[in-house]
């Protein structure tokens, strides 16, 4: 081989580079995160609202189980979660005052869900303290 | 007290295909000629992006904005930011003349956009999170709440895609008003100390962390002083773009602001909507010009007529009240083909 080698001889390689790091979740989240794991839906009491996911204001709160109904507000479609399974969905939860970003499954097309649509919880069977653990699905007639 | 502040001169360009660098130079050199002002006039540099665009290299580009020999600071987050920065400058008294500049090419976003990385790491992003959908879903809670209809949002959309000078479609099935309208463009605004031009009276309340009064320092306190204002310059916009706002119902809120702030009338906010309608079907462009709009007449007699403008609560578009939706309303409004 000469020095002078030609672009074609180059050498390419493809090369993964990954920043992993690793964070706190917080005082709040840390709890909200591990309630999954036991499949359990928390929500914080600050003032006169129950929040969820939490979020601090630097005030007291109370931790309260919420669920397992809810109500939607509003959906969107989104491809990319669940291979397009899933739809992306601002959900009220029973006892919550506040809505929360969250999977609804199966995923609706444009115009089949009204706002206000009653939906269930739904835990996955292996909970990894993670909001990939659960979702919502309509809620069967008359509950 | 502080030293009075106005805008002397600005200079703005919008489109894409053209060098961006280039226009951040013209849209300075513009603007320092309606400010009838030379670059060796200028005390300080702010330099501007988007933090999710060209953010991290306003520091090292500062050269394209005059930067080079002069004070400098770079604010990569935002162009209110950087606004309020650079009045700061003015009004602490570290410069008599300030050029705040920024740029960014939106039309990076149109291959891949990347901004789903800015939506929080524990809650929203394992989800799934990406800037379009959460738009998407917050609009439909405005149109579920009778703040703003589907026709509004069209209007709106519609004329965001003027400004964006005819943008190309977004993704397939999407409606249009959803559609993403990506464009470059560069700004640059000088700002002197004095009456002359427009007077900033206020740099807006989410910007307050810059210079908070003495006697409040509780954010709660700013967002709530900030919302006539905001609501305000929400209707205004909305009326260019042919829509309307309805008065929002008065919400409960987890934070309360300080008896100080509640007592106090809402500040008067500088941002206005500026922008100038462009005539249907026109392109982009590639010797698109550069607009240069405030010369120190000319913001004199804008800054009179705005004082003559009617109070908030009598603006038309607070009588356009949007019918409201209810439970039975669709909460799904996108369409994928």
């Amino acid at each position: 081989m000469t020095a002078d080698s030609s672009a074609s001889d180059a050498e390419v390689r493809v090369l993964d580079v990954r920043a992993p790091f690793r964070h706190s979740a917080g005082r709040l989240g840390s709890e909200f995160l591990q309630a999954l794991r036991e499949r359990r839906l928390l929500g914080l009491r600050a003032g006169d609202q129950v929040i969820v996911p939490p979020r601090d204001f630097g005030a007291r709160g109370e931790w309260v189980a919420i669920g397992p109904g809810a109500r939607l507000e509003a959906y969107a479609p989104a491809d990319w979660v669940d291979g397009g399974g899933s739809c992306l969905a601002l959900v009220t939860v029973d006892g919550a005052d506040t809505a929360l970003l969250a999977r609804l499954r199966p995923a609706a097309p444009a115009g089949a869900l009204a706002k206000g649509t009653r939906l269930t919880l739904q835990f996955a069977d292996k909970p990894r303290g993670s909001m990939t653990d659960f979702w919502f699905e309509p809620a069967e007639a008359g509950t | 007290m502080t030293v009075p502040v106005a805008i002397v001169g600005s200079a703005d360009r919008i489109g894409r295909d053209f060098a961006v660098d280039a226009a951040v130079s013209q849209c300075v050199s513009a603007a320092l000629a309606a400010a009838l002002l030379a670059l060796a006039d200028i005390d300080a540099v702010v330099t501007t992006g988007s933090d999710a665009l060209d953010g991290g290299m306003v520091g090292v580009r500062a050269g394209i904005a005059g930067g080079y020999g002069r004070e400098l600071l770079s604010v990569p987050s935002s162009g209110g930011h950087a606004f309020a920065a650079a009045v700061s400058l003015v009004q602490s008294g570290q410069a008599r003349n300030v050029i705040v500049a920024g740029w960014g090419e939106g039309t990076k976003f149109a291959l891949r956009d990347g901004r789903g990385l800015q939506a929080d790491p524990f809650y929203a992003r394992p989800v799934g999170a990406d800037a379009a959908t959460m738009a998407a879903l917050q609009a439909q809670r405005l149109v579920a709440d009778g703040v703003l209809t589907v026709e509004d949002l069209a209007a709106y959309g519609a004329a965001m895609r003027c400004r964006a000078e005819g943008a190309g479609a977004g993704a397939g099935g999407i409606e249009p008003w959803l559609q993403t309208q990506w464009t470059d463009g560069a700004c640059a605004i000088v700002l002197q100390t004095g009456e002359a031009g427009v007077r900033v009276t206020d740099i807006g309340t989410s910007f307050r962390g810059y210079t908070p009064p003495a006697d409040d320092l509780d954010p709660g306190g700013w967002i709530s002083m900030a919302m006539p204002g905001m609501e305000n310059i929400a209707g205004e916009a909305l009326t260019s773009a042919g829509a309307a706002l309805a008065r929002s119902r008065p919400r409960r809120s987890p934070i309360t602001a300080p008896k100080s702030s509640r007592s106090r009338p809402p500040p008067t906010m500088i941002s206005r909507a500026r922008w100038r309608p462009m005539p249907a079907g026109r392109r982009a462009s590639t010797a698109a010009p550069i607009s240069r709009t405030a010369t120190r007449r000319s913001l004199a007699s804008r800054s009179t007529s705005r004082a003559r403008t009617p109070s908030p609560s009598s603006r038309s578009w607070s009588r356009a009240a949007i019918s409201s939706s209810t439970t039975s309303a669709p909460a799904c409004w996108i369409a994928r083909a």
